[in-house]
């Protein structure tokens, strides 16, 4: 019986993919130095490379794809898993503080440890390599608030939920602000356009910062997913069908933060992804969590990697910051859907 | 006769600081239906809980099949007992199939398919439960009757012997009221199921249980089989009616036929 | 509606003790944010700076071109918000509405930010007008939305709606401005700037928001009743409609003059009108002012705390208002936060 949605889900990926070849292809071919396809080929598979071509692939747009495109992959998922925990459509880590958290454990990060060095000079990739954890921290800080204050009779409850996410939201974003701006200029600079969500400093540093991570969490949570379709059942009802309820969401949970953490401390955070992608995942592939997440992870993908193009070119060579985009192309869609669906 | 299948020992749960029962012990014999009765708010749906560990108790112990229940995987439990909420939900666009197959969880190792026992087990409960008809409608095309159908089909396909029911014909009219009951009856009388529920209809529960547990306040009033809880003095010990009785000339099991209230006495 | 009366007797005494005391209060906090600062200034500076002005003393300046202005301007926006915190709330009988939330503020700021691109040399008195015409944009796409949607505007869809077109208004305003290139003009509007209040818009900004004042103490007995719920106040025989057009236009006419005067102060306009709730009760009669006189004091006071937190650069107040009020906000989630209350 789960054939019609194995094929609905398998068109709609086939068409994802597609899109995302597109925007990877729009992305790499343009900008102040447009190329063929026919050099990108020839410079990647290594036949006649000219050092020009070289250094616009492989140190400015291939890296900065790669990253657009595990960060889309990244809050898409934790997106599916915070919306599909909190049985609640419109919770999504932005609003509920925890990039705020990670954000500001990363601001804090920098100010100990001088972001400027870490970026310019690869030879201190360390601190590179543990900002994820910091922001994992910074994460799991504001997931324990937010469980303190909206835990009640044993679960989650959504009202106390969203208003103790404003007011953590606003708490960590008062504190990276207050951080930021006793931080040195260079420092101060570069906090901030990290903050509003950024991709531009990409370098393949990063990349390896956060893939282990993803590596690791995106199995685990892949494995789970199933668990969140009971999860929409009602408590009294999981738990009668012999789930571990409270262990699984914590797995679930945590899971996420550490990819959100990693996603945030590459890129700032970049909001609306981890909300908007998962609606779109299920308007096209239904309610199965296990078709939802990885369509949801390709939608974010494609969002991430195709307003960071605009970001890049729109004002070149001005660089907006990519959440920014994400939020003008977002919001409208959403807006749609939230009118379309009755719920 | 018949051997004590659950077995409650000095149980004590609470909500925060609200303790609804404390020191309560009861049994469930097996093979049989029993139900609670008792007025809102008496602790009825918390006991039926506490039984089926969906809430913890505070101090206590709760046997199934004198194997202290903490000791047993919550899994392992699934597969003997089944619980049906008293208010369940479900996401509006479910498949009624794929929501019962949810029931099979307890019992499924790969994730991915169901296997050919697993459709067997659904397609049953799916009988029994007369569901088969709407099997691919989603949740919300359906009658409150039709999805607390689905509902106690979901329950069956946990494929245990023991059934707890909390108030499974609510929201139901006379007929599919009836119609519920009767499958239960079956599943006791054909399946051999074990049956805890609760019914806020006195008539019904003398009827269709072997033995009742009425409950007050927290705490249980009486236990015994029909004719002797559906009497005058307890009805009005937890119900605080007066309640006429009479014997139902056809099936011979007690009925309430009417009840006034009883003025307050303090 | 029983215990709601029960908390309007029992807590009467509240409301007129903190009214009684806020002529006191005000003269105090003014005080305290003239006296201190990056410069020393004692008591009888200040007295003779008021009582015989002398444009040549340089303290005499300072009080009146700056630290004066400056404590008016926080007392001010801090009760302007707070008054549209409160009469939001209890108009949508929704605990989360706020001017920051519900996009008022990012709609003010977006069209001052298209102001600043087409007409960069416009006068102080049109940036007060089109700041409240872009409050009122911004009110009217959230409350527009709400009115479409099917099963209408539960508290947790307000929020997000307003929080979404919030932020897509801000990434509009801050596109235009990178692409105009007036992005340093617009930092300065949106990073609250009450540290530069100039006294001329100030001066403008008063008599509008006394004018907001007045009217909405005069509605303040019909929201008490709206926040009833519609039904009731129906059938109480209220013209419910015309008690909403007033509030949305005391709303707007109130943060569009904050924004004007200091930019965008979040989180105020939030938790004032929890808080006062939580000290004086339901009745909105009292709510109302009292939202007024706390959210004043309170803006005003987290100003002065700013000058010390890191003495002697300026901090933003939203940093100081957040780092106050979260703590104190999750606390009454935690406390009281299940109850439902308007
Ligand atoms: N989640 C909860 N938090 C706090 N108190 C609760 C909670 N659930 C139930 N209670 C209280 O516990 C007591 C017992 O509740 P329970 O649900 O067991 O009653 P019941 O006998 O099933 O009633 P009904 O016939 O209405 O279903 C009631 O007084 C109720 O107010
Ligand atoms: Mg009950």
């Amino acid at each position: 019986m789960h054939n019609k949605y194995r094929s609905r889900f398998f068109i709609n990926m086939l068409f994802l993919t597609g899109a995302i070849l597109l925007a990877i292809y729009i992305h790499i071919t343009n900008g102040t130095f447009d190329m063929s396809v026919k050099d990108i080929v020839t410079t990647l598979l290594r036949m006649n490379p000219t050092n020009e071509f070289d250094l616009v692939i492989f140190q400015f747009r291939l890296p900065r794809i790669v990253i657009a495109a595990l960060v889309g992959l990244g809050l898409g998922i934790a997106g599916t898993v915070v919306q599909g925990i909190t049985r609640n459509g419109l919770a999504d880590p932005g609003i509920l503080g925890i990039n705020a958290g990670a954000g500001a454990s990363i601001v804090i990060f920098m100010f100990f440890f001088q972001m400027e060095l870490a970026v310019s000079g690869s030879s201190n990739w360390l601190s590179i390599l543990i900002m994820p954890i910091f922001g994992f921290v910074g994460g799991l800080a504001a997931a324990i608030l937010i469980y303190v204050f909206a835990w009640t009779n044993g679960k989650l409850d959504t009202q106390r939920l969203i208003l103790s996410g404003i007011a953590i939201c606003t708490g960590f974003g008062a504190l990276s602000l207050y951080i930021s701006l006793k931080m040195r200029e260079s420092d101060f600079e570069m906090a901030t356009v990290w903050m509003s969500g950024s991709i531009y400093n990409a370098n393949w540093m990063f990349i390896i910062a956060m893939i282990p991570w993803l590596i690791i969490l995106i199995p685990v949570i892949y494995r789970k997913a199933h668990l969140l379709d009971y999860f929409q059942l009602e408590e009294v009802s999981i738990k009668s069908l012999g789930i571990q309820v409270e262990k699984e969401k914590a797995i679930l949970l945590l899971s996420s933060i550490g990819v959100i953490s990693a996603c945030v401390s590459v890129s700032g955070s970049i909001g609306f992804i981890g909300l908007i992608a998962p609606h779109i995942a299920r308007q096209l592939v239904g309610i199965h969590h296990r078709y939802v997440l990885p369509a949801s992870a390709a939608i974010g993908m494609f969002l991430v990697i195709f307003s960071d193009y605009l970001a890049r070119t729109i004002f070149a060579p001005a660089e907006i910051p990519v959440g920014i985009i994400v939020a003008i192309l977002g919001v409208p869609y959403f807006l749609y859907l939230l009118i379309k669906t009755k719920a | 006769m018949g051997t004590t299948v659950i077995r409650a020992e000095r149980l004590t749960t609470k909500y925060e600081k609200f303790t609804v029962f404390s020191n309560l012990s009861t049994e469930i014999k097996k093979g049989k239906i029993t139900t609670i009765i008792g007025p809102n708010g008496c602790g009825k749906s918390t006991l039926l809980k506490t039984i089926g560990r969906i809430l913890k108790q505070q101090s206590g112990e709760v046997f199934l099949q004198e194997q202290d229940m903490k000791g047993i995987s919550t899994k392992a439990i699934a597969k003997q007992l089944a619980l049906l909420s008293q208010n369940p939900e479900a996401p509006l666009q479910l498949k009624v199939e794929e929501l019962i197959s949810y029931g099979r969880f307890p019992h499924r190792k790969n994730v991915g398919t169901l296997s050919s026992k697993d459709m067997e087990v659904i397609n049953w409960a799916m009988d029994i439960t007369k569901t088969s008809a709407f099997r691919t409608r989603e949740i919300a095309q359906l009658s409150g009757g039709q999805r607390q159908k689905v509902w106690l089909a979901m329950a069956l396909a946990q494929e245990t012997s023991i059934l707890l029911l909390d108030e499974p014909t609510t929201y139901l009219d006379l007929a599919h009221q009836l119609e519920v009951l009767q499958i239960v009856d079956r599943l006791n009388k054909e399946h051999r199921c074990t049956i805890v529920m609760v019914l806020h209809d006195i008539n019904h529960a003398a009827r269709f249980s072997d033995e009742l547990i009425a409950m007050k306040n927290g705490e249980i009033i009486n236990v015994g089989p029909p004719e002797k809880i559906i009497a005058k003095d307890v009805l009005k010990e937890v119900f605080h009616i007066d309640a006429r009785i009479m014997v139902d000339p056809e099936n011979g099991s007690p009925v309430c036929y009417g009840y006034d209230a009883l003025p307050e006495c303090e | 509606m029983d215990v709601t009366m029960k908390r309007l007797r029992k807590t009467r005494s509240v409301p007129f003790l903190i009214i009684c005391a806020s002529p006191f209060l005000i003269i105090l906090t003014i005080a305290l944010s003239v006296l201190y600062g990056t410069k020393g200034i004692d008591v009888s500076t200040i007295w003779q700076a008021i009582v015989h002005f002398d444009s040549a003393n340089v303290d005499h300046n300072i009080i009146m071109q700056s630290r004066l202005p400056r404590a008016v301007a926080a007392l001010l926006v801090g009760a302007f918000l707070a008054i549209s915190g409160a009469i939001m709330q209890g108009m949508t009988r929704n605990y989360l509405a706020s001017p920051s939330i519900m996009g008022v503020t990012d709609g003010s700021a977006f069209v001052i930010t298209i102001c600043m691109i087409f007409f960069p040399a416009m006068s102080n008195i049109n940036m007060i007008i089109f700041s409240m015409i872009g409050s009122a944009l911004g009110a009217g796409i959230v409350f527009g939305f709400g009115s479409v949607m099917r099963n209408g505007l539960s508290p947790v869809r307000l929020a997000i709606i307003g929080t979404v077109i919030g932020t897509f208004l801000s990434s509009l305003s801050s596109v235009l401005a990178t692409h105009f290139q007036v992005s340093q003009d617009l930092a300065f509007w949106y990073n609250a700037k009450i540290h530069k209040v100039d006294p001329e818009i100030l001066m403008l900004a008063l008599p509008i928001g006394l004018i907001g004042l007045v009217l909405a103490l005069i509605i303040s007995k019909s929201i008490t009743i709206l926040s009833l719920g519609e039904d009731i106040s129906i059938s109480l025989g209220q013209r419910t409609k015309w008690v909403k057009v007033l509030s949305i236009l005391i709303v707007v006419c109130l943060t569009g003059t904050a924004v004007a005067l200091v930019g965008k102060i979040g989180f105020v306009g939030l938790i004032i009108p929890h808080i006062t709730r939580f000290i004086v009760g339901m009745d909105y009669r009292f709510v109302i002012p009292c939202s007024a006189i706390i959210g004043g004091i309170f803006l005003a006071l987290c100003d002065v705390a700013n000058r010390f937190i890191n003495f002697p650069f300026e901090t933003p107040v939203g940093v100081v208002t957040a780092l106050i009020g979260v703590p104190f906000f999750l606390y009454l989630i935690r406390t009281r936060g299940g109850e439902r209350r308007a």
